[in-house]
C-alpha cells in the first residue's frame, strides 16, 4: 500500500512581493507544484493521496482555484483523503462546501478523529479544523482500536516536542510520543513548512517555500505501508528556493565598490528559481552612496526575486563625535544615553535610527527613506 | 572652496587673466591700481549682483558701475575648486546670466544656481553663504579691524557656529534637512507628524484605506456568499430528500402498477373461469310459487310462533274461564227463575218504601203514644238513685280512706265525683222524658189522620203500578215491594252476567285467540300442502315437504346464481378488459414487472409508501417540489458563481496592502525617528550654544601670545563678549579698549579670525579677502599677525590686498609659496 502525502500548499496565498505580477507568478507556481505532485501520485502508482491541511488560504482562495483543485484531484483517479487546517478551516457555506468535489475525494469533516477504512487492513483517521480548533490532548487517549489492522492519523497541527522551527505552537499542539499509544502506526501531518520525519510523525513541508523564513526542505512524503510497518521517503518537490547572503561592504569608500562586492558574491549564483536576499553589512565611508534599489534592478533578471537590503552604516566616528562640545557631541551623547536606557526593542530601534538620521543631517547628508 | 583662476573679460578697469594660490595670494598695487576692482570682481564671480543691485536708482545701478571701462565684454570666467570637484563659472554680467559646469563630470549645474526670477544663487550653492554673510564673515575692509560688534545676531551667529562644531551643517540646517526629508520623502507634517495633504504618506494611507475597504467589502461579500451557499446546501438537501422520496414513490408506483396489473390479470382470469363454470342440474322453481310458498312458510312459522306464545296464556286462562262459565250458568239459572218480574214498574218502589215506612212509623208512633211501662221506667229512673247512693258510699269511703291512706282516699274521691256527675245526668233525663210523654199524647191524634192519608197515597201508587188490590194496602205494598225486589234482582243478575261475559271475553281471549291461530294454521298448512303438491312435492309430511322444497329452492337458487354469476363475470370481464385482450394485458403486466425490476436494480428495494391512489398525488407534489427546489438551487448556484466572479483578486489586494502597510510602517518609523532626532538635536543645540564663549576664549588664549609677541596670553570674555586681558605686569584684568591701538588691532584681528572661523559655515573653506588689515601694526606684531594668517591659509584661501610692498615681503617670509600679484597703474601686470 503506497500513500503520497502532501500538506500546506497554501494555494492563492498573498506574497510579500514588490509588484503585483510577481505575486501572481508565485501563486501560479504553487498551482504548478501541486499539479506536479498529483501527477507524481499517478507516476508512482500510489494507492491513495493524503493532504494534511492548508491546501489553500480560505480568505483568499478563488472559485477558479477551487475548481482547479477539484479537477486535479479527480484526475488523480485514486482515493484522496483530506483534512483541513488552520488556514482553510471547514466552515458552513465556506469554500470547501462550495466546491464540487469529485467522488474519489474524502474530506474528513469533523474536528474529532473519524475513521475511513481504506482497505481491509488499513484505516486512515482524520482530524480537521472546522469552525473550531481540534482539542489539544486529543491523542492523550486511545483512538484507533487494537484490531490487528494498521491505523494512520492525518492531522494539521504542531508536534510540539519535535519542532522548534516555529515559535507558534498554538495550532493544535500534540505530543508525537502519543501517536503510537493512541493506536496509530504513523501520523501524516501538516502545518510545519519544513519537511521532517521523526519518530512516527511525518511533515512533508510545504511543496514550495512560501517566504524568506522557509529555507528548509520542501517535499512530498511517499509512505509504504506493509502490515504495521511504514516506510517514509521524503522527496523534494520545490521548484524554487529562498536564500539570504550577507555581503560585507565594510570599508567601502564609494557605491561602486559595494556593487563590485555584490557582483563577486553572486557571480556563481544565477538561477531563475532562486529568491535571493543580499544583506549589505559593514561600515562604509561617510560619503559612500549605496543605491540598493539600483543594485537589485541591475541583477534582478538573473533571479526569481532579488532583494538588496542596505544594512551598511556610514563610518561616523561616533566615539570621536561624542567627545565634542558642539551640538553633534551633545547629540551623540544624548542619543547614546537614551539608547542605553531603553529596554524596548522597537523604541531602541527608533532611537538608533534617530541617531543615524541626526548624525547624517548634521553632516549635511541627505536622508534616504527606502521603503521598497 | 578656492578660486584657481579668473579670466576677466571686462570688469571696471580690469580685463585680465589672474591665477590665484589656494593658500595665500597677495595683491599689491598703488592706489587706483585696481585692487578694489579685483576685490569686487572676486565677490561678483562668486555672488553676482542682487536684484536690487541690478536695479537702476538715480540713473546708475551697482551692476552698471562695474561695467568695463574699455568697452570690453562685461563678462568673466573663473575656475573654482569645491569638494564636488573643479568647476567653471562663466558670467555674462551684461545679461546677468551665469553658466556653472562641473569640469570633472561635465555636468551643467546652471539650473541649480539660477532662480525662477533670474536670481543667481551661485554663492549659496558653492559656499553655503549669501553675499552679505560672505562680506561679514570673509571680508575685512581697510581699517575694519576693530572690536567685533557684539550684536545679538552676532552672538546668535556664533552660537550657531559653535553648535556646528566646524561642520558644514548646523543644527538648524540639520533640522531643516530632517524637515525636508519629512515633507519630501515621507509627506509628514513637521509638528504632528501627520500626513500632509498630497504627500507620500497621505497617498499610502489613502491607498491603504481604499484597499481595506475593498477587502472589507470582499469579506462581506464572502460572508454573504457563504450564506447563499448554506441556503444552497439546504435546498440541495431538500432536493435530495425530495428526489429520494420521489424515487421511493416512483418505485412504489411501479410496484403498485405491477400489483394492480397483476391483480387485474388475476381477476380477469378468475372472471374467465367464472364465465366457464357449469350450471348445476335441477328444476327452476317458479319464482311466484317459490315466493308464495316461502311466504306461506314464513307466515306458518310466524303463526306457530304466535301459537306457541299463546298456549301458556291460554292454559293459564282455562281455569278462570271455567269458573266464570260456572258462575254464568248459575246466574243464568237464577235469572230464569225471575223471568216473571221482567215487566215490574219498579220506579215507585222507593216512594212506596217511604210511604210504608211512614205508615209503619205512624203505626208505631200510635203504639208508642200508649201509657209507658212503669217498671221499666222505674228501672230507668232508679238508676240515678243508685248512683247517688254509690256516690255517697264512695265518697264516705273515700273520706274514711283519706284519713287512713291519703292516695287511696283521693282515688275514692275521684270516683265519687264521677258517680255524682252520672246521677246528675240521670235526673235530668227523667225530666226530659216527662216532657216528651206529654207531647206524645198530643201527637197521637194528629197521627191517626196522617196514617189514613199515607195509606191512600200508597194505594194510589199501587194501583198505578198495577198491583191488584187483592189485599190490604200494607200487603199490597209489601207484594209490590217484593216484586220490585225480584225485578231488581233480575237486573242485578243481568248486570252480573254482563260482567261475567266481559270477564270471559277478557280472560278467555288467549284461548279464543289460540283457537283462531290454530284454525289459521290449519288453513295455511292445507294451503301449503296444495302448493307443495303443485310443485310435485309429497306433502303429507309438511316438514319433509319443507325440506324437499328447500332443497329444490337451493338448487334453483344455485342454478340462478350460477347463471347470474356467469353473466356478471362476462360483463365484468368485458369491463375489466376495457377493450384489451388478455394477452395484451399480460404483455402490459410483463412490461410493468420489468420496469419495477429495473428500478429496483438501479435504486435497490425502497420501502413502499402507500397505494397508487396515494402515491400518484404525492409524486405530482414531489415533481412540483423538485422543480421548485431545482430552480431555487440553480438560482442560488448562479448567484454564488456570479458573485464569486465579481470578487476582487484578494491575494493581490492583500499583497498590495502588506506592501503599503510595510511602507507606512517604515515611513511612520522614519517620521518618529526624525522627530526624535529633531528634538534631540534641538536639545543638543541648546546645550552647545552655552559653550560658544568658552570656545572663543579658548581660541583667543591659544593664539594671543603669538600675535602679541608673548605679552598677553590670557583673555576673558564677559556676557557681551567684551574682551579683557590679563596684564602680565600686574595680573589685573585690562579692558582691550585701554590698550594701544596696535594691540587692539592684533586682538581684534585675532578675535575676528576666530569668529570668522566660528561663523564661517564652510569651516575655513571660503576664501578670506583682506584689504589692508595691518595698517596700524608694528613690525613685530605684523609678523605675529602674518604668522597667524599664514596658519589660517593652510585651511583656506586668503587673498590679501595691500599697497605696502614691505607687507608683501613680510608675508612672503611667513609663507614662501605665497603668490604675489603686483598691480601697476595703469594695470600693468604682474611679477609674481
Amino acid at each position: 500500500m503506497k500513500i503520497l502525502h502532501i500538506a500546506d500548499v497554501h494555494l492563492d496565498r498573498p506574497f510579500a512581493r514588490s509588484d503585483r505580477r510577481a505575486g501572481d507568478v508565485d501563486r501560479a507556481r504553487l498551482r504548478d507544484t501541486f499539479r506536479n505532485c498529483m501527477r507524481m501520485a499517478a507516476e508512482r502508482q500510489v494507492d491513495a493521496v493524503t493532504i494534511g491541511g492548508d491546501l489553500w488560504e480560505d480568505e483568499h482562495v478563488s472559485a477558479d482555484t477551487r475548481r482547479f483543485v477539484a479537477g486535479e484531484l479527480e484526475r488523480v483517479g485514486r482515493p484522496v483523503l483530506m483534512v483541513t487546517g488552520n488556514h482553510d478551516p471547514l466552515l458552513d457555506g465556506g469554500n470547501y462546501e462550495r466546491t464540487a468535489w469529485p467522488g474519489n475525494v474524502h474530506l474528513f469533516d469533523a474536528s474529532r478523529p473519524t475513521e475511513l477504512r481504506l482497505t481491509d487492513d488499513l484505516s486512515v483517521w482524520g482530524i480537521s479544523w472546522t469552525h473550531r480548533e481540534p482539542e489539544p490532548g486529543e491523542l492523550e487517549r486511545r483512538i484507533a482500536p487494537d484490531d490487528g489492522r494498521t491505523h494512520i492519523l492525518l492531522v494539521h497541527g504542531t508536534a510540539t516536542p519535535l519542532i522548534d522551527l516555529v515559535e507558534d505552537s498554538g495550532h493544535f499542539p500534540f505530543d508525537p510520543s502519543k501517536v503510537r499509544s493512541a493506536g496509530f502506526s504513523l501520523c501524516l501531518a501538516g502545518h510545519i513548512h519544513a519537511a521532517s520525519h521523526q519518530g512516527e510523525v511525518v511533515y512533508p513541508g510545504s511543496p514550495e517555500p512560501l517566504g524568506w523564513g522557509e529555507m528548509g526542505r520542501h517535499c512530498m512524503a511517499l509512505v509504504e505501508v506493509e502490515g504495521s510497518e511504514c516506510r517514509v521517503e521524503l522527496i523534494d518537490v520545490n521548484s524554487h528556493s529562498y536564500r539570504e547572503i550577507v555581503v560585507d561592504c565594510g570599508g567601502a569608500t564609494h557605491g561602486g565598490e559595494c556593487e563590485e562586492r555584490v557582483e563577486e558574491a553572486i557571480r556563481e549564483m544565477d538561477s531563475e528559481a532562486l529568491h535571493l536576499r543580499l544583506l549589505l553589512e559593514g561600515e562604509v565611508a561617510r560619503d559612500c552612496e549605496i543605491d540598493a534599489n539600483q543594485i537589485a534592478e541591475r541583477h534582478r533578471t538573473r533571479f526569481a526575486e532579488l532583494q538588496v537590503v542596505d544594512n551598511t552604516a556610514p563610518a561616523y566616528d561616533l566615539d570621536a563625535l561624542a567627545t565634542g562640545s558642539d551640538a553633534a557631541g551633545h547629540f551623540v551623547r544624548l542619543m547614546r544615553e537614551r539608547i542605553a536606557a531603553q529596554s524596548d526593542e522597537d523604541e531602541r530601534a527608533t532611537l538608533e535610527r534617530a541617531l543615524d538620521y541626526g548624525v547624517r543631517a548634521l553632516d549635511g547628508r541627505e536622508i534616504r527613506i527606502d521603503v521598497d | 572652496m578656492w578660486i584657481e583662476r579668473l579670466d576677466i573679460r571686462g570688469f571696471k578697469r580690469l580685463s585680465e587673466e589672474i591665477e590665484l594660490s589656494p593658500n595665500l595670494t597677495i595683491v599689491c598695487g598703488v592706489n587706483e591700481a585696481g585692487k578694489s576692482s579685483l576685490h569686487d570682481a572676486i565677490l561678483r564671480t562668486l555672488f553676482g549682483f542682487t536684484r536690487s543691485e541690478q536695479r537702476r536708482t538715480g540713473g546708475e545701478s551697482e551692476l552698471d558701475r562695474c561695467r568695463p571701462w574699455n568697452g570690453a565684454a562685461y563678462a568673466l570666467n573663473a575656475i573654482v575648486h569645491t569638494t564636488a570637484g573643479r568647476h567653471r563659472i562663466e558670467w555674462d554680467f551684461a545679461e546677468h546670466e551665469v553658466v556653472l559646469r562641473n569640469l570633472d563630470t561635465g555636468e551643467d549645474l546652471s539650473s541649480k544656481v539660477t532662480g525662477k526670477r533670474g536670481d543667481v544663487q551661485l554663492g549659496p550653492y558653492l559656499l553655503g553663504l549669501d553675499l552679505e554673510d560672505f562680506r561679514m564673515a570673509c571680508c575685512v575692509e581697510q581699517g575694519e579691524i576693530t572690536a567685533v560688534p557684539k550684536s545679538e545676531s552676532l552672538i546668535a551667529a556664533m552660537q550657531q557656529a559653535v553648535e556646528a562644531g566646524g561642520r558644514n551643517t548646523g543644527v538648524e540646517a540639520a533640522v531643516e534637512l530632517l524637515h525636508k526629508t519629512l515633507s519630501e520623502q515621507i509627506g509628514a507634517r513637521r509638528d504632528t507628524l501627520g500626513p500632509t495633504p498630497k504627500g507620500r504618506l497621505r497617498g499610502l494611507l489613502d491607498q491603504k484605506q481604499e484597499i481595506e475597504g475593498q477587502l472589507e467589502a470582499a469579506e462581506g461579500e464572502q460572508e454573504e456568499i457563504a450564506g447563499l451557499e448554506q441556503q444552497r446546501r439546504r435546498v440541495q438537501d431538500e432536493r435530495e430528500r425530495a428526489e429520494a422520496e420521489l424515487r421511493q414513490v416512483e418505485q412504489g408506483l411501479l410496484r403498485a402498477e405491477e400489483e394492480r396489473l397483476s391483480k387485474r390479470l388475476k381477476e380477469i382470469k378468475e372472471l374467465e373461469d367464472r364465465t366457464r363454470q357449469e350450471v348445476p342440474e335441477g328444476p327452476d322453481l317458479d319464482e311466484d310459487a317459490r315466493s308464495a310458498i316461502t311466504r306461506r312458510r314464513e307466515e306458518l312459522d310466524e303463526m306457530k310462533g304466535e301459537k306457541a306464545s299463546l298456549e301458556p296464556r291460554a292454559e293459564a286462562a282455562r281455569e278462570p274461564v271455567e269458573e266464570l262459565e260456572a258462575r254464568r250458568a248459575e246466574r243464568e239459572r237464577e235469572r230464569a227463575s225471575l223471568t216473571g218480574y221482567d215487566q215490574v214498574d219498579a220506579s215507585r218502589a222507593d216512594e212506596v218504601q217511604g210511604l210504608i215506612a211512614r205508615r209503619e212509623s205512624r203505626i208505631a208512633a200510635d203504639a208508642a203514644d200508649a201509657p209507658p211501662d212503669t217498671g221499666a221506667q222505674a228501672d230507668r229512673d232508679a238508676t240515678p238513685a243508685y248512683l247517688w247512693l254509690a256516690t255517697g258510699v264512695v265518697a264516705i269511703g273515700s273520706l274514711a280512706l283519706a284519713l287512713a291512706v291519703s292516695p287511696a282516699a283521693l282515688a275514692g274521691l275521684a270516683v265519687a265525683a264521677a258517680l255524682g256527675y252520672l246521677a246528675f245526668r240521670a235526673q235530668r233525663a227523667q225530666k226530659q222524658a216527662a216532657r216528651r210523654s206529654e207531647a206524645a199524647v198530643a201527637g197521637r191524634e194528629a197521627a191517626a189522620k196522617g196514617l189514613e192519608e199515607i195509606e191512600r197515597e200508597l194505594a194510589a201508587i199501587l194501583d198505578a203500578v198495577g198491583i191488584a188490590p187483592t189485599e190490604e194496602v200494607g200487603d199490597r205494598a209489601r207484594r209490590y215491594l217484593d216484586a220490585c225486589k225480584h225485578h231488581h234482582r233480575r237486573n242485578e243478575i243481568d248486570a252480573e252476567l254482563g260482567r261475567i261475559r266481559g270477564d270471559l271475553d277478557t280472560t278467555g281471549e288467549p284461548i279464543t285467540e289460540l283457537r283462531r291461530v290454530e284454525e289459521r294454521i290449519q288453513r295455511h298448512e292445507q294451503d301449503l300442502r296444495e302448493r307443495y303438491e303443485v310443485l310435485g312435492i309429497e306433502a303429507a309430511d309438511l316438514a319433509a315437504a319443507g325440506r324437499e322444497f328447500d332443497r329444490l329452492v337451493e338448487l334453483s337458487r344455485k342454478r340462478s346464481a350460477t347463471r347470474q354469476e356467469i353473466r356478471e363475470a362476462e360483463s365484468n370481464l368485458k369491463v375489466a378488459l376495457s377493450g384489451q385482450t388478455v394477452a395484451e394485458l399480460e404483455a402490459t403486466h410483463s412490461e410493468a414487472e420489468a420496469k419495477l425490476r429495473e428500478n429496483i436494480g438501479r435504486h435497490g428495494e425502497l420501502a413502499a409508501t402507500g397505494s397508487q391512489a396515494d402515491l400518484e398525488p404525492r409524486r405530482q407534489e414531489l415533481d412540483a417540489e423538485l422543480r421548485e427546489r431545482s430552480n431555487k438551487h440553480s438560482t442560488l448556484q448562479g448567484q454564488i458563481q456570479a458573485r464569486e466572479r465579481q470578487l476582487p483578486d484578494v491575494p493581490a489586494l492583500r499583497e498590495q496592502l502588506q506592501r503599503i502597510e510595510g511602507e507606512v510602517r517604515e515611513l511612520e518609523a522614519a517620521s518618529q525617528a526624525i522627530a526624535t532626532a529633531r528634538e534631540a538635536l534641538e536639545e543638543s543645540a541648546r546645550q552647545a550654544h552655552s559653550a560658544f564663549r568658552p570656545r572663543l576664549k579658548e581660541a583667543l588664549d591659544q593664539n594671543l601670545a603669538a600675535i602679541t609677541d608673548g605679552r598677553y596670553d590670557r583673555v576673558e570674555l564677559d556676557e557681551d563678549l567684551e574682551v579683557t586681558l590679563v596684564a602680565p605686569e600686574t595680573g589685573q584684568l585690562v579692558p582691550a579698549t585701554r590698550l594701544s591701538r596696535g594691540t587692539q588691532d592684533q586682538i581684534y584681528f585675532l578675535e575676528r579670525l576666530e569668529i570668522l572661523d566660528m561663523l564661517d559655515p564652510t569651516a575655513g573653506d571660503a576664501p578670506l579677502l583682506l584689504d589692508e588689515p595691518f595698517v596700524h601694526y608694528d613690525d613685530d606684531r605684523l609678523a605675529g599677525a602674518l604668522a597667524l594668517l599664514a596658519e589660517r591659509t593652510r585651511e583656506r584661501q586668503v587673498i590679501l590686498f595691500t599697497c605696502h610692498e614691505p607687507l608683501v615681503e613680510a608675508a612672503r617670509r611667513t609663507r614662501e609659496d605665497a603668490k604675489v600679484i603686483m598691480l601697476n597703474d595703469p594695470l600693468t601686470p604682474l611679477a609674481s
